[in-house]
């Protein structure tokens, strides 16, 4: 079993040949673990493996000696060093997870915080943490929390601290990991001239991932969609046929903090969008493997089948098989930004891929026409990207994303719209809202206005339409450490 | 979460512990009244129990607004917020619907058909 350049023998030769296996029940599978004792060298001739099997581009993969590595760093080179037309890396999503912690389970929507989403506009000095939304379900002092409202402190260290256990505690404060956690935030509210001290508390919080639908003058629809999370199917059911029963002739679509989730909630919403006659027959998304696999999927076994656009639900939250309610609509506006992520870009592929005009306020996705099957091996669980999703028009090459067509340096694929920077001075859905403004104003001139004066970010915040490559690169086992040093 | 693993794991854990039952059975669906630390505890020994692992994080007010609670697993996010696995192609959620029949609360998980009756639980038909 040396290694051979060039020579590569099945991944499950190697597979669960650890060098320190895990021993007892797996509570997941309630087995026990399948490790066996093996070395360092196993576990990355595993990866050797795996990788040249599903990795997306395996054939730009260095074949480099599993002998010679500690099994993080192998893994870690185990990818293109190829970079798209912007320069940036062309896989940005290559990464580990504890196993442990990757399966471990929750109630549908129900996560661990404070109700309050924080966005981290700059990452480091001079850092811009400011809070986006605050949920319906928050309470006490998290309740008082609005959009715009930025973070000057965390349990005493200052925002722009240097040091590294300072950073620490801001990190430990952003993220909390225990139900009950305390942290004390140095709050500046938008157009406060001082600032005050809230005491939050992590507890179970129920995201609502629809908490705004609404019917603006004009028959445009308005819909803040947050998260492909299994109880947003429900909720997109009931807001479309709101829309349809009072008749809405126009749609802006706010998936500017949507990263994804559920594939088929995705096609959901694009076939509410586009209706039965445009959607007919077609694909909504195709995944495409690497050339070793053109009709199974490697993982599962099965003939790979296009996702169609979805007519009925799919019964994530919902009786499956119930017909879904559309709007027919020949065109969509989507407010977007660097959040805006993953199958919540696969709505606006798959829109295209049908001729239905998308047009895009706001600033650059994130270029993530990827996925991958999580693969578990000795306790970690692995990220590679397996797949790529491609519409009825068979296009998927938006790995710099999708930008509005007069973004100055232009990023991702150019589609109609208008480069608008995220506005914190106005809350979602107002139509005074920078984004919300300039899609209104569109639907009337088709032409990109300058949003009404006031919605400039809250002071201190600097723009970033899109996060640095080193950031987009950290490897999410570190999603805790959101802040790093200058 | 729905993995060939995941689900033979939970017939062999459910299979001891619990019965199948024809849904005509259970009652009418039914939400969790007059919540309280014994019943919320219940409900999360049960959950875990059920599908063999814990902590399962769940709400204060699970199953109290409607009959259905579903389990996945937790969505954890990269640095900008964004969900790790922002295609999931072949996930779904797991299901467990509260009954009520002669003044009894059951728990059923839906792809075991599994059930438990919770007894520091009060509930009623869920409207």
């Amino acid at each position: 079993l040396s290694y051979v350049p060039g020579q590569f023998l099945a991944s499950s030769t190697f597979a669960n040949r650890c060098a320190a296996p895990r021993s007892g029940t797996d509570p997941i599978s309630q087995q026990k673990y399948p490790d066996l004792k093996g070395t360092v060298t196993d576990e990355n001739n595993f990866l050797r493996s795996w990788t040249n099997e599903l990795y997306l581009w395996y054939s730009e993969v260095p074949d480099l000696n599993p002998a010679s590595y500690a099994t993080s760093a192998y893994f870690d080179l185990l990818k293109t060093s190829a970079t798209t037309p912007s320069g940036s890396p062309k896989d940005k999503f290559h990464f580990t997870y504890a196993t442990s912690t990757w399966e471990s389970l929750s109630q549908s929507g129900v996560t661990l915080g404070y109700g309050v989403r924080l966005q981290v506009l700059h990452q480091t000095v001079p850092r811009n943490v400011v809070v986006a939304l605050v949920e319906a379900s928050a309470s006490g002092p998290a309740a008082t929390l609005a959009r715009g409202a930025t973070v000057q402190a965390i349990d005493g260290v200052d925002i722009d601290t240097t040091d590294s256990g300072g950073i620490s505690t801001l990190n430990a404060g952003l993220s909390p990991s225990s139900n009950g956690e305390m942290h004390t935030f140095t709050i500046q509210d938008l157009n406060a001239t001082t600032t005050r001290q809230v005491v939050l508390t992590a507890a179970p919080i129920t995201e609502d991932p629809v908490p705004l639908a609404n019917v603006l003058p004009g028959n445009v629809g308005y819909i803040l969609f947050l998260d492909h999370i299994a109880p947003s199917e429900q909720e997109l059911v009931t807001a479309f046929r709101g829309f349809r029963q009072r008749g809405v002739t126009d749609l802006v679509l706010d998936i500017r903090y949507n990263g994804g989730g559920y594939l088929d909630i995705a096609s959901e919403v694009a076939y509410m969008i586009a209706g039965g006659a445009q959607t007919a027959g077609r694909t909504f998304e195709l995944l495409e493997f690497n050339d070793k696999h053109p009709s199974t999927d490697p993982v599962t076994g099965e003939p790979i089948t296009p996702t169609p656009f979805h007519s009925t639900t799919q019964g994530l939250s919902t009786t499956s098989g119930q017909a879904l309610p559309a709007l027919n609509l020949m065109r969509v506006f989507v407010l977007t930004g660097p959040g805006t992520c993953s199958a919540s870009e696969s709505i606006i592929n798959g829109l295209r891929g049908i001729n239905v005009q998308v047009i895009q306020v706001g600033s650059t996705t994130c270029g993530k026409p990827y996925g991958f099957y999580p693969q578990d091996n000795c306790g970690t669980t692995y990220f590679s990207i397996q797949f790529r999703g491609v519409n009825n028009q068979a296009f998927g090459d938006y790995s710099d994303g999708f930008s509005p067509a007069n973004t100055i340096q232009t990023e991702g694929v150019s589609i109609p719209g208008c480069s608008v920077a995220d506005d914190f001075t106005h809350a979602l859905g107002d139509p005074n809202e920078a984004l919300l403004n300039v899609a209104l104003g569109y639907a009337s001139t088709a032409s990109c206005s300058v949003p009404p004066s006031g919605s400039s970010a809250p002071a201190g915040i600097k723009r970033m339409l899109r996060p640095s490559p080193e950031l987009s690169t950290r490897p999410p086992f570190l999603e805790n450490r959101i802040l790093r040093r200058p | 979460v729905k993995s060939p693993h995941r689900v033979v794991a939970l017939l062999a854990v459910l299979s001891a512990a619990a019965c199948a039952t024809p849904a005509e059975e259970l009652g009418v669906p039914a939400v969790i009244v007059g919540v309280t630390p014994q019943g919320r505890a219940e409900l999360q020994s049960a959950v875990e129990h059920a599908l063999g692992t814990q902590p399962i994080l769940l709400a204060d007010d699970a199953l109290t607004h409607e009959s259905v609670l579903r389990i996945e697993r937790v969505v954890r996010r990269d640095a900008e917020g964004r969900p790790l696995n922002g295609r999931d192609v072949k996930g779904k959620p797991q299901e467990f619907r509260l009954y009520t029949m002669n003044g009894l609360c059951i728990l059923v998980h839906v792809e075991s058909r599994a059930r438990q009756t919770l007894h520091a639980v009060s509930c009623a038909p869920a409207l």
